[in-house]
């Protein structure tokens, strides 16, 4: 293993600190890739979550090999019960000012003219940050965002925003003014893909708001390489065709309209055997959704599995299928283009940038069961397509989603912060 | 009832929630002279029935610290003295294994120790199938059948123990009352025997659920539906539609009256489609404002995926609307296609949107089915009738 050492330039190397609810979390790898790459080019770079539970760390390969990076991430104190975050008001107060005198008392003081006596509660809240001097403060989702940009004006640093799906599908949509304090404050935005830039824009986002695009990357070194991927080239024809999807069991994968179209297929009489790899509290009204088409032969709910397990399905599969209703970019789909699997997919979000139309697979409009079904029947025909689009799609996520050329892209993000 | 004995009917499973059309049944059995008996925690739950002809009868919630819960079973044994039916209770006890299952069961049944009653009636599968041990008493059971219980649950994954039971009380069951032919034919499939079933349909007050002096002539045409917002109403479906109809140039504004889950699900994909502002979230309303809504609106749209048969389609019926409604549990059995309203497969969008479009464009299409609808409901769907023959239903089982 590996031990990384700082490099020397990294004390004085300007100061990141990622916020985060939890970390590290399994569902959230690219935060751990993220902060261990960017501490790996030297950057100084430490992580505030609310809630961090060290069985999770073992996961991580990453994190094992580098023992120190723990002293980088820092857990807030405790929010509830609200008696005991009122009783630690004053401690809070008394690290604050013993680790940053400076900066504490200078927060104290602009933020009491703002806030009056409510400065003490945010004083708490952002206790961490205090003590850590960021010169700049990246929300890692928009939602976190919201109610704490008085920390540019009070701890005199940069503040930039990831904006990855979720926050501006769904939250505060019944509330024009949700995000208007970020588009006010915030030095810069990051969005995972064009949609989601649109779609700010839409919410409010004035459009010179400087921003960058960064899309998720893959770490190609956790997947097989190109040339030991089996094909399912050799396949006898009138075999059964097996399509695939990965995602949480949500409405908001589109599963239904998914089944709707295996259902054509079959009464088209193409053998298939249709997995979904995943679980979640949509799983009862999609069981049911089998059962009303019919298709308990050939649709299996498989559960959640391991990214190890994810990989070896991919491996055995033909067709990789997404009907996402919403979605942010969809790593999912990027994981299935890295193992050379031919991808059909709906327009929901960034996924018609994720997917190149007509060469790594199909693009189809959101909820149109008619058009996936087509595109599902083309592949399921056509064994040379299947190849030649899978292997198109690993060539893709070659040339533009890799993990080194995310950590290039974010570095140049930050650099032109400040 | 002209006998001299009325009839005593013990009703378990009604709960605290206030579910209308239980609330009407018991007020019309008990118009009829039929005493009830009804098993809740609160006694909330008679509050504004007929004193002498409803009673309470306690049976606490397994909820609370441990000492609360002995001092209730302390108070339920005096409640229930001198225990009548010891030897009911000690078969029951005897079949549970843990110390703790033990006191679950007394817990349950203790207030069922003594009291007399000719039937007893569950409303709800799920609340025979807790109170399984009842069957045990040799008191004829009756049983109802809705919908999801029946037509949904059984088919989810992990069920086989709630299916196996299900068999059971359909099994012991004296009569098993279903809501439409097609719950009894889930049923049957189930294991039912038909000749236990009776089908008697829910049933409507015209004269509560009447329709306006003057048809509304919205501009927009408006569109309503009344329904938890859950995925089981199939609203993804509706709105889909909507965006369909707008494409033909038909912008209609859809009010979706209850509460639910999926309400940000509903919220994202209006906007998702554009039709943000024709979508109107309502909320739970009060009945009497529901009829307000029903009244002032052109077209009634059920788009679920699953029903036993919907009693918001009868009131709908009932106020004069036209229905247009997807083809599942016992809606054809309310709705005739091209008579009433429309009937159109589930998960539709497209059928779904050429039906609307056809009503929205024609005033008269609506005002006739309309009508037609509301006679229908009079005539087929009348809580006279609905009452007579759950009355047929429990003597008929008082007898065995």
């Amino acid at each position: 293993m590996k031990v990384f050492e700082i490099p020397k330039t990294i004390q004085d190397s300007p100061r990141l600190v990622l916020i985060v609810p939890a970390f590290p979390k399994l569902s959230e790898t690219f935060i751990v890739s993220k902060f261990v790459g960017l501490l790996e080019r030297g950057w100084d770079v430490h992580l505030v979550c609310n809630y961090s539970d060290a069985k999770d760390w073992s996961a991580f390969s990453q994190l094992l090999a580098q023992p120190d990076f723990r002293e980088r991430v820092h857990v807030t104190w405790p929010q509830s019960p609200r008696w005991l975050a009122g009783l630690l008001i004053i401690p809070s107060l008394v690290r604050g000012l013993a680790r940053s005198p400076k900066i504490a008392w200078n927060y104290l003081r602009k933020g009491s003219n703002r806030f009056g006596w409510d400065i003490l509660r945010r004083f708490y809240l952002d206790l961490e940050l205090i003590c850590l001097k960021p010169d700049i403060i990246h929300f890692e989702f928009g939602s976190l965002a919201v109610g704490r940009t008085h920390l540019k004006e009070l701890l005199d640093g940069k503040l930039t925003v990831s904006f990855r799906g979720y926050d501006l599908n769904f939250v505060g949509l019944d509330q024009p003014e949700h995000y208007q304090e970020i588009w006010e404050q915030v030095d810069s935005c990051h969005f995972l893909g064009e949609d989601l830039w649109n779609r700010a824009v839409r919410r409010g986002c004035p459009p010179e708001m400087p921003h960058k695009l960064i899309p998720p990357a893959i770490d190609l070194s956790r997947f097989p390489a190109r040339e030991n991927l089996v094909t399912q080239f050799a396949q006898a024809l009138g075999e059964s065709i097996k399509i695939l999807s990965v995602g949480r069991l949500e409405w908001k994968k589109g599963y239904e309209f998914a089944l709707q179209a295996i259902k054509i297929l079959k009464d088209q009489g193409i053998k298939c055997h249709y997995q979904i790899v995943g679980d979640g509290e949509y799983r009862d009204a999609l069981t049911f959704a089998r059962h009303q088409l019919k298709l308990e032969d050939t649709v299996e709910f498989v559960g959640g599995l391991s990214h190890e397990k994810v990989i070896q399905a991919l491996e055995k599969t033909d067709i990789f299928l997404h009907s996402s209703i919403s979605e942010g970019f969809c790593n999912a789909v990027l994981e299935a283009q890295a193992m050379a699997v031919p991808v059909v997919c709906s327009d929901a979000g960034g996924l018609a940038e994720n997917v190149e139309d007509g060469v790594t697979g199909f693009i189809v409009p959101n909820r149109d069961v008619q058009a996936t079904a087509a595109k599902l029947t083309l592949l399921s025909m056509d064994p040379l397509l299947r190849r030649s689009m899978g292997f198109a799609g690993r060539v893709r996520v070659e040339s533009f989603f890799q993990l080194h050329q995310q950590l290039d892209a974010w570095e140049s993000f930050y650099e032109g912060c400040l | 009832m002209a006998d001299s004995q009325p009839l005593r009917i013990l009703l378990v499973g009604l709960g605290t929630s206030e579910v209308t059309f239980l609330k009407r049944l018991v007020e019309g059995l008990a118009g009829q002279g039929v005493h009830i008996t009804i098993s809740s925690s609160r006694q909330e739950v008679i509050k504004g029935f007929p004193q002498d002809k409803v009673d309470w009868l306690w049976a606490p919630n397994w909820h609370g610290p441990v000492i609360l819960r002995l001092l209730r079973i302390l108070f339920m044994a005096i409640n229930a003295f001198p225990l009548k039916r010891r030897s009911w209770l000690k078969r029951l006890l005897r079949n549970e294994k843990s110390a703790r299952d033990k006191l679950a069961a007394i817990y349950r049944y203790l207030p069922f120790a003594r009291g007399h009653c000719d039937v007893i009636y569950f409303p709800w599968n799920s609340t025979a199938i807790g109170y399984i041990g009842l069957f045990d008493l040799g008191i004829p059971v009756v049983l109802s059948c809705r919908g999801s219980q029946v037509n949904i649950k059984p088919h989810l994954e992990g069920q086989e123990r709630y299916v196996a039971l299900l068999k059971q009380t359909f099994e012991r069951a004296a009569a098993v009352h279903c809501v439409s032919e097609d719950i009894l034919a889930n049923a049957v499939a189930l294991g039912l025997n038909p000749d236990k079933a009776v089908v008697i349909r829910p049933a409507v007050d015209p004269t509560r659920f009447s329709p306006p002096i003057d048809y509304p002539q919205n501009d927009p045409i408006r569109l309503i539906t009344t329904g938890s917002l859950i995925w089981r109403k199939g609203y993804e479906y509706l709105l889909m539609a909507l965006r369909q109809l707008k494409d033909k140039g038909l912008t209609a504004e859809l009010q979706i009256i209850g509460e639910g889950k999926d309400r940000d699900r509903i919220l994202f994909t209006s906007q998702d489609l554009g039709i943000f502002d024709q979508v109107i979230l309502r909320g739970n309303l009060p009945p009497v404002e529901v009829i307000n809504c029903l009244r002032q609106a052109d077209i009634f749209v059920l788009s679920s995926l699953s029903e036993g048969i919907s009693n918001a389609v009868l009131e709908a019926m009932s106020c004069g609307l036209p229905v247009v409604t997807t083809d599942c549990g016992g809606m054809r059995e309310a709705i005739r296609d091209g008579v009433e309203g429309f009937v159109v497969p589930v998960r539709d969008p497209e059928a779904l949107a050429e039906a609307l479009q056809k009503l929205a464009l024609d005033a008269n299409l609506r005002k006739q089915m309309g009508q037609v609808g509301r006679e229908r409901v009079i005539a087929q769907f009348d809580a006279q009738s609905q009452i007579e023959s759950f009355i047929t239903m429990f003597t008929k089982c008082q007898g065995q």
